[in-house]
């Protein structure tokens, strides 16, 4: 194909570029601390015998699972100050989206990971005078983080790849960054380029230290 | 528990949701936003809060810096100093600025808006100031159009962004053509990225942008000399803000009077947004 390669645009915007993928790592970073903390309330919820806790979760589950995460994200920034006057700006109503559909998806991966151990273990706890909060801690977590690690860490780089869904509510991630870059560079193809290697720069090493986990 | 009893969860679930969705929907903040005025607001906080769509060289976002201009920002600063108004900007689309504004995520929309009349069913507009060229671009070496009804035929693909002029006119007026109807969130360069990348026989968009996409791109041309068709450019406030409409209608009254809006677009070397009409009508 004739194609006139120039990079050199990114060197101009590099800036641009280097805030646009801080963004995103921030991004990345406080959706999965909320969305992985928030999935473990709701997992625990969800095994608990109160109805008033798992009936709610069951709820939380089946909503932000169902939902994608792009209409989420889209309701959250346009519909939710409609309907409750609260008007959030647009970089914490995409760290609020992404931990919603994290947590939908870790408290499934939780709950996976603790049924799978024995009951009869969690019997021979109580019956050797454990409390439930040790029982948990000391005696189903760490069995069931061996099952849970490898589809979380799935999880979490889907994550980092769905930040780029953030642009359309105009959050100034690598994505967003890139196409404000364009409409005054005019390169597109250089400026995606760029925007794809970052992400592997990102997402690459990350797989490697989750797979190095997974193997311990 | 059976499943009976997930049943009637869900049921009361539901209708919980419904009710709270009903009374949220009648005491909403938006129900109350038709009856406190905007421009009352914009006064006693001397903030006006825009909501703007980047497309140069109308409106600018410096990548590196944030930093705003073009010439509608230039004329929104100067409305807004003469008013002695601080502005507040919130980035926004062009799919979603009526969401924006009617979510009171600003107070007004200021970038290069087509006054459509189903979008004047969501947003109130303030008459059409600019007049944007529309034109699009073609592989090098491809003559096969001298006239914008040569793209009527079904063995050409005619790619557009959606909502954009391109493909509403398109859609009228070349209905024999294939279309390539790119995401509202692609950037400006989206159908012409789909010429050079030979996704596409043609992209549409507006003039300014082939202008300046081509002379980076030497392996497409404009479609045209000059553009096919004119846009009229407008801001945009919520429905009823019919104070904060004259506001900004008379504040562009006295920018084009005094000149200031002309020398605005020449300032930033804009060639096909024009203060006159110069209507080509859309029919062929």
């Amino acid at each position: 194909m004739n194609y006139t390669w120039d990079f050199s645009v990114i060197f101009d915007y590099k800036e641009a570029i280097l805030n646009g993928t801080l963004i995103t790592l921030e991004l990345t970073f406080f959706s999965l601390i909320i969305g992985t903390i928030l999935g473990l309330i709701i997992c625990l919820c969800k095994l608990s015998k109160n109805h008033l806790l798992k009936y709610p979760a069951i709820f939380f589950v089946e909503i932000f699972t169902g939902l994608p995460l792009l209409v989420l994200l889209i309701w959250l920034y346009y519909a939710l100050p409609i309907f409750t006057g609260v008007n959030i700006s647009a970089l914490p109503t995409a760290i609020i989206g992404l931990s919603l559909n994290l947590a939908g998806f870790s408290a499934e991966i939780f709950r996976a990971g603790i049924i799978s151990v024995p009951k009869g273990q969690t019997e021979a706890s109580l019956a050797l005078g454990l409390s439930r909060f040790q029982i948990l801690t000391k005696i189903i977590l760490p069995q069931a983080i061996k099952l849970i690690i490898p589809p979380l860490s799935g999880r979490y780089i889907e994550t980092i790849k769905l930040t780029s869904l953030a642009s359309v509510i105009a959050v100034d991630e690598l994505l967003h960054s890139g196409q404000n870059l364009i409409s005054v560079s005019f390169r597109p193809l250089e400026v995606y380029t760029i925007i794809a290697l970052i992400y592997l720069i990102i997402i690459i090493p990350l797989t490697m230290i989750l797979r190095k986990l997974e193997k311990r | 528990m059976d499943q009976k009893n997930y049943i009637t969860i869900a049921i009361v679930l539901s209708v919980v949701a419904l009710i709270v969705g009903i009374w949220a929907l009648i005491t909403s903040p938006t129900a109350n936003l038709v009856s406190q005025d905007t421009f009352d607001k914009v006064l006693k906080t001397n903030t006006l809060t825009i909501c703007y769509a980047t497309w140069p060289p109308s409106v600018i976002k410096d990548p590196n810096t944030g930093e705003l201009s073009g010439f509608l920002i230039e004329a929104i600063q100067s409305i807004a100093k003469d008013a002695g108004l601080k502005l507040n900007y919130v980035e926004s689309s062009w799919g979603g600025f009526s969401a924006d504004i009617n979510a009171g995520k600003c107070d007004a929309g200021v970038a290069g808006f087509y006054p459509m009349i189903n979008r004047s069913t969501a947003v109130s507009f303030t008459r059409p100031f600019y007049y944007a060229g529309n034109n699009g671009v073609v592989k090098a070496g491809d003559n096969r159009f001298n006239t914008i009804s040569d793209l009527n035929r079904s063995d050409i693909k005619i790619a557009v962004i959606q909502g954009e002029f391109g493909h509403i006119y398109a859609q009228k007026y070349l209905p024999k053509a294939k279309l390539v109807v790119l995401a509202e969130s692609s950037d400006n360069t989206a159908p012409l990225l789909a010429v050079s990348s030979g996704q596409a026989d043609v992209g549409l968009i507006m003039a300014d942008t082939v202008q300046e996409y081509v002379k980076k791109h030497p392996e497409v041309k404009a479609l045209f000399q000059t553009p096919y068709s004119t846009t009229p450019i407008s801001w945009a406030v919520r429905k009823y803000d019919q104070k904060l409409l004259n506001f900004l209608e008379n504040g562009i009254n006295y920018l084009e009077s005094t000149g200031e809006l002309d020398a605005m677009a020449k300032k930033y070397n804009s060639t096909w947004y024009s203060l006159k009409k110069d209507y080509q009508p859309l029919t062929q």
